[in-house]
């Protein structure tokens, strides 16, 4: 499996810019973004995406809430999930793991760096 | 009974024993005496025994003899006396019967040689054929026996007898003859002796003489010697006839002559006895002797005479038997009752001694204590008081003369006198107390009032009053003490001041203070505890603190406390915690609880020091809400700046034109610059909060320290400054939280390159030895800038404490970084540090202690490019 389509869900309009920006352009895969969790639900069947990159702190449904729902439905629950927040203490990031997160890129992030990340984090669950 | 009587008795030497061997002694002497009085008497007794045989003797022989000058009368006046004549004349004397002992009498008529033949012819004519003068022989002189009457028996074979051809009885008649007077012989053996028991003999002569002669000398009587009459005696017959009637009590013998030899002993009464039956002396010496001379008739007799049992007395007689009993049970009596006595009275001696003693022992302590009285009231400020109501008449002991500071010599010792010196607030209560006890019969009150002394000096003086009544309740007398209590109630004034003060303080303190005791009971509840729990005081004293808590704290209670007692520690002591509360409407509010100990009485109280701290954690928690949300929402916005700076200063949305791309540059440095502040800030109040969490592991050091010296390469490199690793500490291991450790190290790090001039290395080396503690590893960081001036050498770890603010803010920088370093090495059990001179550099450097011993230091000279 390769790494091609992002799902990516964040509520701040411009940190959505640029990281698909970053994604987009330094990563070169496709992404998709969403405002909030619900909006992530709805798109994930159409977009099938191969990677889900969630914001925590989102209204509404936040990212662990998001992460249950697809968890829940059989047809998303393998998709990985990677949260994006500012708490990455060890212990959080193993919280948001044991939620059933692949793992967690700490906010904020250089966009430089960002697609690089994800591509690393797929390749350690992957490789 | 007898032990006590034995007691009591206690002879000692002494007047009893004194007075027994006394009494014993006159009873002896009395003995004695008796025994010698009757002695004198037996002896006097003896002797008129003696006398009565001595008389007896001279009387029987005096008798015998007037038989005989009878006879010799007989001869006188008849001319020649037939023997006819004769016979009735003896027959009529019945001498058996009147005169036991007497043989008989008879004539032995005296015959000159010449005129034998003849006699013989004549008497032999009278009818006695077988008549002659025996023994035969030619002498110069014959007698012969001619009569004898009663003519039978024995006396036969004396008829015709010459009695003095024999020696003996040839003395006495010659002295008989020469004297005329009546003689006797020496112990002769009779004629008559001729059978039975031989008994010792004797003769008594009466010469007869012719008549008309003259006889005036013995030559003259010899010539006129007609014949004897005569009597032989024999001793014992003659004897017998003198015994009185019964037992004689002596006995005595007598000896012819004046000698006592054997030979000469005529009679002895003890053959005499014997034969009768009598007691008889056996060898033993008698008590009394007497000797007597009986003379009679020319010859000497020696009677001695020796008492018998009957006519003795023994020391111990029958009289004295009675005079030592009496005599002895009086001694005896006199021995105890002297004995008694002066047992008592040594007894009574004794305790009189002791009594003096003790009344001597208990004067003295008398005076002792009257002494030690004194000077107890003197130490006490204690005196003593005595009032007559009916005369106005006072007395004080010195103390109290001491203690109103009085001259007792110029006291009017009287009531008003006293009032006088009483404080005049005081005065009217003093007397109205003092009436009223009088008047209401009190017998006791006591009072505590003031005097004041002429210089203004206050005292207090405490008194108590005991009052005598008489039967119609009129006062007799009052006494009592008084006590200077001054300094008492100054210390009282003072314990009270204090008290007032400490309570007033806990009363007003804002925190609530709750002390318990042991078992948790609430001893204190201050009105800032009431006001926090809403219960009144009362209503929580004495109850169990744990009805302030909810559970599980309420049960949890207990068991702190009982761990307390029973192990002496405390989880709780001095550190403050959060707890939660429970109020009176059963409310639960969060509480900050700091516990204290401290001892009453060798009992252990605690206490507590409450705060409501609702209002705070709200604030706390508005806070930390604040400070999350500052943080998201700081971050957010920085997130899209940075974000987008970065791409496009990252080249990534293609050329940046040159001018642009400075801006652009400056735009993003300053963004990163903002997010690593908000960072840092954000971590500086997680740190201060507690809140921010340390997973800490043992982890290698090395590994970390590269990882370090790697994360900044990039950062060194735009600064053109290398990072070298100099020595290794390898095989150290630390307790630490990875990510953390990275910061701290990145921060020293990134300072050293900050302050580094370019070109120049920075040296990071880590150590374990010599200069380092033992136990601890030190990560040094070396550089070689401008190093720490000396004014900011003791703020260098404190928040935005920037040597050179315009420096800083060219080289960039939060001055959080060695703030927070500080803050996160300690929270690791380490410490930072630096050494530097100022214009040579600085090595700044962190302590952390091992988790093991590393086994050597690497070699220095790795060097990471």
């Amino acid at each position: 499996m390769s790494l091609e389509r992002i799902l990516y869900a964040e509520d701040e309009p411009d940190i959505q810019a640029v990281a698909k920006v970053a994604l987009e352009l330094l990563g070169g895969f496709q992404v998709q973004v969403c405002g909030n969790g619900r909006e992530a639900l709805a798109a994930v069947r159409d977009f099938a995406p191969d990677l889900i990159l969630l914001d925590v702190m989102m209204p509404g449904m936040d990212g662990p809430s998001t992460l249950a729902q697809l968890r829940a439905d059989p047809a998303t629950a393998a998709i990985p999930v990677v949260f994006l927040t500012a708490k990455v203490q060890p212990a959080e990031v193993v919280y948001y793991q044991s939620l059933g997160a692949l793992d967690v890129i700490a906010k904020p992030f250089d966009p430089m760096t960002l697609a690089a990340q994800v591509k690393q984090i797929w390749s350690a669950a992957h490789g | 009974m007898r032990m006590v009587f034995a007691r009591s008795f206690r002879p000692r030497l002494s007047a009893a024993w004194l007075v027994l061997a006394g009494g014993l002694l006159l009873v002896l002497l009395a003995n004695h005496a008796l025994f010698l009085n009757l002695r004198k008497n037996k002896q006097d007794e003896f002797a008129l025994h003696v006398q009565d045989v001595v008389d007896a003797i001279h009387a029987r022989m005096r008798r015998h003899e007037q038989i005989l000058l009878g006879a010799a009368g007989l001869f006188d006046a008849s001319g020649a006396v037939e023997r006819d004549e004769w016979r009735t004349y003896i027959a009529r004397l019945r001498l058996e019967e009147k005169f036991p002992g007497i043989q008989g009498v008879g004539y032995s008529q005296v015959l000159r040689p010449a005129e034998l033949a003849a006699h013989v012819r004549a008497v032999r004519a009278e009818g006695f054929p077988d008549y002659g003068v025996h023994p035969p022989g030619r002498r110069e002189l014959y007698t012969a026996i001619v009569y004898l009457e009663p003519f039978r028996d024995r006396n036969l074979a004396a008829f015709g007898y010459d009695m003095y051809s024999e020696p003996v009885r040839r003395e006495a008649m010659r002295r008989a003859g020469e004297s005329g007077a009546t003689r006797i012989s020496a112990k002769v053996k009779l004629l008559q002796e001729t059978h039975g028991k031989a008994q010792a003999g004797f003769l008594m002569y009466v010469p007869v003489y012719r008549a008309q002669r003259s006889l005036e000398t013995a030559d003259q009587r010899w010539a006129a010697l007609r014949g004897f009459v005569y009597s032989p005696y024999r001793m014992d017959d003659l004897m017998r006839g003198l015994r009185p009637a019964g037992p004689r009590p002596l006995a005595f013998r007598i000896h012819d002559g004046f000698t006592q030899g054997e030979e000469a002993l005529m009679f002895d009464s003890d053959e005499e006895a014997r034969e009768a039956g009598d007691a008889v002396r056996s060898g033993r010496v008698a008590q009394f002797q007497a000797v007597r001379v009986v003379e009679a008739y020319g010859h000497g007799w020696t009677v001695t005479f020796q008492s018998l049992p009957p006519l003795e007395v023994g020391w111990i007689s029958r009289e004295s038997v009675l005079l030592l009993a009496g005599g002895g049970v009086v001694s005896l009596m006199l021995f105890v009752l002297v004995g008694f006595l002066s047992s008592r009275r040594e007894q009574a001696e004794a305790l009189a001694h002791e009594m003096t003693a003790g009344i001597r022992e208990r004067e003295e302590e008398l005076r002792q204590s009257e002494a030690r009285l004194n000077e107890a009231q003197r130490t006490a400020k204690i005196g003593s008081w005595e009032y007559e109501p009916a005369s106005d008449r006072l007395v004080w002991s010195a103390e109290v003369y001491r203690l109103f500071e009085l001259d007792p010599q110029q006291f009017p010792a009287n009531y008003e006198a006293v009032l006088a010196v009483v404080h005049p607030d005081d005065r009217e209560d003093v007397d109205r107390a003092y009436q009223d006890a009088l008047a209401d019969r009190r017998p006791h009150y006591d009072i505590t009032y003031r005097l004041r002394m002429p210089d203004g000096r206050i005292k207090w003086v405490h008194a108590n009053c005991h009052t005598d009544f008489d039967a119609a309740g009129r006062p007799l007398r009052s006494r009592g003490t008084m006590q200077d209590v001054t300094l008492l109630a100054e210390a009282e004034r003072q314990a009270r001041e204090s008290a007032e003060f400490a309570e007033s303080i806990l009363e007003n303190a804002a925190d609530g203070i709750i002390t318990i005791n042991d078992r948790g009971e609430v001893q204190s509840f201050n009105r800032a505890a009431e006001r926090i729990f809403d219960y009144d005081a009362q209503e929580v004293i004495g109850r169990n603190v744990s009805m302030l808590m909810p559970e599980p704290h309420r049960s949890a209670h207990d068991g702190y406390l009982a761990r307390f007692r029973d192990s002496g520690q405390s989880r709780v002591m001095g550190r403050s915690r959060e707890l939660e509360g429970q109020r009176r409407d059963g409310s639960v509010f969060a509480m900050d609880l700091v516990v204290s100990q401290i001892y009453r009485h060798d009992e252990p109280l605690f206490i507590g020091l409450v705060r409501d701290i609702t209002e705070r954690k709200r604030v706390e928690q508005l806070k930390s809400e604040f400070v999350s949300t500052v943080s998201h929402e700081l971050r957010t916005p920085l997130t899209s700046i940075s974000g987008a700076l970065g791409l496009v200063c990252g080249g990534a949305l293609g050329e940046v034109p040159p001018q642009a791309r400075t801006m652009l540059d400056i735009a993003h440095k300053n963004s990163q610059r903002l997010t690593h502040l908000i960072n840092d800030l954000l971590d500086m109040e997680k740190l201060a909060a507690g809140k921010m969490r340390f997973d800490l592991k043992t982890l290698a050091l090395m590994p970390l320290v590269e990882q370090a010296l790697e994360s900044n390469k990039g950062y060194g490199e735009r600064y053109r400054v290398t990072l070298v690793l100099g020595e290794r500490a390898e095989g150290a291991k630390v307790r630490v939280d990875a990510g953390r450790l990275q910061q701290v190290l990145s921060n020293l790090l990134s300072n050293a390159i900050k302050f580094s001039p370019a070109g120049a290395p920075v040296q990071v080396h880590a150590r374990v030895g010599a200069e380092v503690q033992a136990g601890w590893v030190r990560v040094e960081v070396v550089d070689q800038g401008p190093g720490v001036p000396p004014e900011f050498r003791e703020r260098i770890f404190q928040k935005f404490s920037q040597a050179d603010g315009s420096d800083a803010r060219q080289r960039g920088g939060t001055g959080l970084g060695l703030a927070i370093s500080k803050e996160l090495t300690e929270r690791m059990h380490g410490r930072v540090g630096f050494a530097s001179q100022p214009g040579a550099g600085a090595c700044f450097y962190l302590e952390l202690p091992l988790a093991t011993v590393p086994a050597t230091a690497a070699p220095a000279g790795h060097r990471m490019e």
